[in-house]
């Protein structure tokens, strides 16, 4: 959702270029001391803990330039504290999985595998596990369910995201179904 | 004094150190390499580094009275002092004075130390290695002394560090009105801290980070009285000129010049 | 929360207990901060540790982990002895004035009905009220009958005197009668006191009486329903609240309404006869229309198939036999009796209970979906330190997953607001959103059916699954969120709200607690900054917030019978003789306040300070009881740990004794990390600041063990040991407990053997058991011993 900018992020009355007459300053390398020039804004809610404070994200060329409290936001005002300050490297970190892994059976080390080959071979256990293990009945009781399978978290989901997988378990039968709630 | 200012508050601050992480960000810091705590309780690192500009200090809890404990969690970053040391004795003439903020370029620094040798809050450091920009191109370049420049090279309305400071421990405006804030915020303390104090009113000619103590500043390590004054304008040029006829003699070394550096403030010492 | 984060800014007195809200909920502290300076509020913090909270604190008052319910229960007895409540309130709004069962008794520990057999109270026919001839509960609002709650409660709780409180906390008599003194100056209807807690309070063999003390408190000093008051559970995860009301637990369907369960409820009708009755006229009993959301439920997730001929596919949904809480999950996973299991963002090596335990069970699945961020501590569990990946059969799946701002949706916060996020950037490489990779497994999975047959196929290949709008290809989180929002089947209208859901099949609703967040426009959206009438910081026109928008809820209770506010300078809602105005008023607009009762959701419409019927499994009053693992006995009865709480046989040798381990321990966490650690230590300026795992301990403690600040040291008890740096501080200090010095040993918890900053997990040390009703783990206390490591 593009934002109008905010008189918070605008520049200060000086002229940002002519603070050093050197020419090569700190930002070195960053052609421009706008760090924030011709980015696209947009909003959002920390991922971390449960008071839901605004931040904006700032990115360029698809990438995230800058993140930063949301001042319209009533609950945070505009601030944060070190986890929602540290966003950013959510976002921009060689750590994030950028492939599909596979640990097969016994296996010593990650594979890369497709998309495509990891559904295929996810659907083929899901529903081996489900006609294997499923019960009927309990007694007179239609019970419909299938213990060999399990699901965990969820927590840091989307509710959208929460409702899909609350529903998707249910379909399959699932009764163990636990998440961070309970721990 | 006009212009602007940061307030720190110790009695607000919750120790939350989003100051330390959003100057990281602003700037795009790396992270320091660290393996425990650097100082008392959660302090890490130990200090301001060329690559940390923000930095929040936990003390030790003072339970002298058992009833009321006292944990200080101080902000801290450069001062900002209206009289510097390290621009006194800057031999390259590096560190200016920009909208009154004091700022390093570092395309002018040659490593001397001597802006790290005089500064008595241990604020300016060198860079001991290149460093890779985090998240950005670039790097931060070895051997250049750097420190907090207010967000001066790349300025908002209010620089994030104050911006996130969820308790109202650290903030930013025009001096005076924060000089009126922090001593009223003195007075309704006063009874619980009976020596309070706000910090930086005089120190080096007054400074541009001022602090709301709980206690008297030596508690905290800051220097008041004499040695809170500036180094003498004529002695900061000896030093400088001593220095300008030892460089010679350190081939470029940066490990040398900050050698020659010391030697040299001995001699006009 | 039953207010709200900006809501703590009305309050008089902030009473933090079992939360250290300065490092975990650091934006709290602006709304302390404000009521603090502008309202004069005194802060209380109530913890085991000096921590940050309590650096903030007007009064700081330190008690034994584990002990809350006799610290609770000895304000409960101030409270009570001084006549220190909200009388008008307590008399109208709670059921202090309900007469009890003649039968119902107490003795040395126990309720009537327990059955020591089965370690639980098999029959609770005594735990009722006694009721008149239309089976409407008998009353005496004068509370003098003897058999009125608020003369049993008076005498339960007389027990709990300072010095006992003193005895078994540590907490300083003089401390603790400064916190009451203050606590209970909120029962002038112009004082309102808001419980902040957390963590500290759940993850106890009496989690569950540890709130219910809380909001009993509340309920005694008429703080529940105004602004600045109510309860206030702090979530640690940003959709910790939302993933609960959407139910990802075994026990709940999407919006609180039980999971069928074989013998509660074998068929449709029986679910719906276990519906919340009353005949209370003064009873709104919401519960009453929980067929509605049912029906509206299985709409949504079966469609078409749902028909009223086949109780709208009711038994498609699955029965269980028997609680399966984490804990138990795990020991069935030990013995195999799942082949596989999804994790969807959770890294349970490090956050579950007993993890060395936890890493053994996963060794048994046949295969593991993991979806993360990156590479978690579970996830390679198979590679972890001490396991040999070639013993290893698991099968695992690693699918890349997007980042908060990388994918559109919403979360919900503490205060129940749910807040739509917008997409900043797409993910790394080929990752997608979970919702995609969900949408694309199930799609999956329907066509394996399809092709193949299988068992029971209906609900996978019936279910009302088209989360694709077209033209694209990725699924859509707004055709899920409209479809949790509600719409009539034949039309496909958006509905309004809950009001508009029918039990016949013309309404469609995932979940009925959400309805009116869609209802055409995007509520969830909004970003309206202006704030409501009585300008006490709602802000209704910011994102939109379950129930129906409305920011505090048991707001009846915010008024008097008249409908007058308890508090005209800082009140919710008023009565005008004819309609309500300011918040969107509990149980609909019509019913005037002398009509209806205010807790809406109790079939009593009354708040319980008798928890009458089967809701609790372990008394309807509080009751102290020690840790599973205590260094002292228990000075109030002779039961030793709560005789509700499930001892499960597989794990009944893991438990240490006090001459094995001495030292309390206790977990908890700090503001650089997060949860288990893989959001945060894989950040190099969080890494910066807490690099590894560390414990913290008192300076006697400290020289007993010739342990110096910095040094590494070992932890240990009968189900692990751990190494740790120490943090050695004046911040832990001994506590007095039965005239003994008890020394602590606390630890944070996000550590483990993954991620960038590696550490040993906390959890390999806690113990397997949990509360009575809910099964949360005792994190919080349980035995170790320390020592230098060489």
């Amino acid at each position: 959702m593009p934002l109008s900018r905010r008189d918070f992020l605008k520049l200060s009355g000086m002229t940002a270029a002519g603070a050093f007459v050197g020419g090569a300053s700190f930002l070195t390398g960053c052609k421009s001391a706008d760090k924030l020039r011709g980015t696209r804004e947009s909003t959002t809610i920390c991922p971390y803990c449960g008071v839901g404070c605004g931040l904006i994200v700032s990115a360029r060329d698809g990438k995230i330039i800058n993140t930063e409290g949301d001042p319209d936001h009533p609950i945070n005002r505009g601030a944060l504290c070190a986890k929602g300050s540290a966003l950013f490297q959510v976002g921009v970190n060689e750590r994030r999985l950028d492939k599909v892994q596979y640990r097969k059976p016994y296996g010593t080390e990650w594979e890369e595998i497709s998309w495509d080959d990891a559904i295929k071979r996810i659907a083929r256990r899901v529903k081996d596990a489900r006609d294997a293990t499923f019960q009927e009945k309990e007694g007179a009781v239609t019970v419909n369910r299938t213990p060999g399978i399990a699901s965990l978290g969820g927590a840091a989901l989307d509710n959208e995201e929460c409702y899909i997988l609350s529903k998707f378990m249910r379909t399959l039968g699932v009764t163990y179904l636990e998440h961070q709630a309970r721990i | 004094m006009s212009g602007k200012a940061f307030l720190v508050d110790t009695t607000k601050c919750s120790g939350c150190r989003a100051c330390q992480v959003s100057c990281k960000q602003w700037n795009n810091l790396p992270g320091e390499k660290t393996t425990f705590f650097g100082g008392p309780e959660y302090t890490n690192p130990a200090e301001l580094s060329a690559i940390t500009f923000n930095h929040v200090k936990f003390f030790p809890v003072d339970r002298s009275n058992p009833e009321k404990p006292v944990w200080t969690i101080m902000h801290k970053k450069c001062y900002h002092c209206e009289e510097a040391n390290c621009m006194r004795v800057c031999p390259q003439h590096a560190i200016s004075r920009v909208e009154g903020w004091v700022v390093i370029d570092q395309s002018l620094c040659i490593g001397c130390g001597a802006c790290v040798n005089e500064c008595v809050y241990n604020v300016p450091h060198i860079l001991d290695e290149d460093v890779k920009r985090y998240g950005a191109e670039g790097i931060i370049k070895k051997d250049k002394s750097y420190k907090c420049h207010a967000c001066m090279e790349n300025p908002r309305e209010v620089p994030l560090c104050a911006r996130h400071c969820p308790t109202g421990a650290l903030t930013y405006g025009e001096r005076a009105a924060l000089v009126k804030r922090g001593l009223a915020r003195v007075k309704e303390i006063s009874a619980e801290y009976p020596h309070a104090n706000l910090y930086g009113l005089e120190e080096f000619g007054g400074l541009r980070t001022l602090t709301v103590l709980k206690d008297r500043p030596e508690k905290y390590g800051l220097p008041v009285g004499e040695k809170a004054k500036a180094i003498d304008l004529a002695k900061a040029e000896a030093i400088r000129d001593t220095y300008a006829f030892l460089s010679i003699f350190t081939f470029g070394l940066p490990s040398l010049k900050r050698v020659a550096y010391r030697i040299s403030k001995s001699m006009v010492g | 929360m039953t207010n709200h984060w900006i809501d703590i800014k009305n309050s008089d007195v902030i009473f933090i207990i079992g939360s250290n809200a300065a490092e975990n909920h650091p934006a709290s502290f602006r709304w302390i901060l404000d009521a603090m300076q502008n309202r004069g509020a005194k802060l209380i913090v109530v913890d085991p540790r000096f921590t940050k909270s309590a650096s903030m604190a007007s009064l700081y008052a330190p008690l034994r982990p584990g002990t809350d319910l006799a610290f609770l229960g000895g304000i409960m007895n101030y409270a009570l002895q001084k006549d220190l409540i909200q009388k008008e309130y307590v008399v109208e709004y709670t059921n202090a004035a309900y007469l009890v069962n003649p039968a119902f008794k107490f003795n040395d520990g126990l309720f009537s009905g327990y059955d020591a057999g089965k370690r639980s109270y098999g029959d609770r026919a005594t735990w009722t009220y006694q009721v008149d001839d239309k089976k409407v509960p008998r009353q005496d609002k004068s509370l003098k009958d003897p058999q009125c709650v608020y003369q049993l409660m008076k005498k339960h709780y007389s027990r709990y005197t300072p010095e006992m409180v003193e005895r078994v906390t540590g907490c300083p008599k003089e401390t603790f009668l400064k916190v009451a003194e203050i606590y209970t100056s909120t029962h002038k209807p112009n004082r309102v006191a808001t419980i902040m807690y957390a963590m500290g309070i759940t993850q106890h063999t009496v989690g569950t009486q540890n709130v219910r003390a809380l909001a009993m408190l509340q309920l005694l000093m008429g703080n529940m329903g105004v602004a600045g008051g109510g309860i206030n559970a702090l979530r640690g995860e940003s959709n910790v609240q939302g993933s609960t009301d959407h139910a990802l637990l075994f026990h709940i369907l999407p919006g609180y309404l039980p999971a069928p369960d074989v013998k509660s409820h074998p068929t449709f009708e029986a679910y719906n006869n276990t519906a919340p009755k009353t005949e209370d006229p003064m009873s709104i009993n919401w519960w009453s229309h929980r067929p509605k959301y049912l029906v509206s439920q299985l709409k949504a997730f079966y469609g078409d198939a749902a028909t009223k001929e086949n109780n709208f596919c009711y038994d498609w949904l699955p029965k269980k036999s028997k609680g399966v809480p984490f804990i138990v999950l795990f020991e069935d996973m030990l013995k195999g009796v799942m082949k596989g299991a999804f994790f969807m963002g959770t890294n349970p090596i490090v956050g579950g209970p007993n993890a060395n335990r936890n890493a053994l069970a996963m060794e048994k699945l046949d295969w593991l979906v993991a979806a993360d961020l990156w590479e978690t501590d579970s996830s390679i569990f198979w590679k972890r330190p001490g396991a040999n990946p070639t013993q290893i059969k698991t099968e695992v799946f690693l699918l890349p997953a997007a980042a908060s701002m990388e994918k559109e949706g919403s979360v919900s916060n503490s205060g129940r607001w749910a807040q739509w996020r917008y997409k900043a950037v797409n993910p790394p490489g080929v990752a997608k959103t979970d919702l995609d990779i969900m949408d694309l497994l199930f799609r999956e999975l329907r066509e394996l059916y399809k092709k193949e047959g299988g068992k029971f196929p209906d609900p996978i290949l019936k279910a009302n699954w088209n989360y694709i709008e077209h033209g694209e290809h990725e699924a859509s989180p707004h055709l899920v969120a409209k479809e949790i929002n509600g719409y009539t089947w034949a039309d496909k209208k958006q509905v309004k709200n809950f009001v508009d859901l029918k039990d016949d099949g013309s309404t469609a609703c995932g979940n009925w607690l959400y309805s009116g967040s869609y209802p055409g426009k995007n509520l969830m959206a909004r970003r309206g900054t202006k704030d409501a009438s009585n300008k006490i910081g709602m802000f209704p026109e910011w994102s939109w917030c379950w129930p129906l928008n409305r920011r505090i809820i048991y707001n009846r209770a915010a008024v008097n019978r008249k409908g007058e506010p308890w508090d005209d300078t800082r009140w919710v809602v008023k009565w005008t003789g004819s309609k309500w105005k300011g918040d969107i008023v509990d149980g609909g607009p019509t019913a005037g306040p002398e009509a209806k009762n205010p807790f809406i959701m109790n079939n009593e419409g009354v708040g319980r300070l008798f928890g009458a019927g089967k809701v609790l499994t372990d008394g309807p009053f509080t009751e102290h009881y020690e840790p599973m693992e205590s260094p002292t006995t228990n000075l109030f009865n002779s039961q030793k740990v709560n005789p509700a709480s499930a001892i499960l046989n597989e794990v009944a040798g893991q438990f240490g004794n006090a001459g094995q381990y001495p030292y309390i321990a206790t977990s908890y966490r700090v503001v650089e990390h997060w949860q288990a650690g893989a959001m945060t230590r894989n950040l190099p300026w969080l890494n910066e600041l807490v690099p590894d795992m560390f414990c913290e301990i008192s300076t006697s403690l400290a020289a007993a063990k010739g342990i110096k600040n910095g040094d590494r040291v070992r932890i240990y008890n009968a189900r692990g040991n751990i190494r740790a740096y120490a943090l050695v501080t004046e911040r832990m200090q001994p506590l007095m407990v039965n005239g003994k010095p008890v020394e602590m040993i606390g630890m944070i918890w996000h550590f483990g053997p993954g991620c960038a900053a590696t550490g040993d997990a906390c959890n390999q040390l806690t113990p397997s058991i949990g509360d009575a009703n809910t099964m949360i783990p005792e994190f919080k206390a349980f035995l170790a011993d320390i020592r230098k490591e060489a």
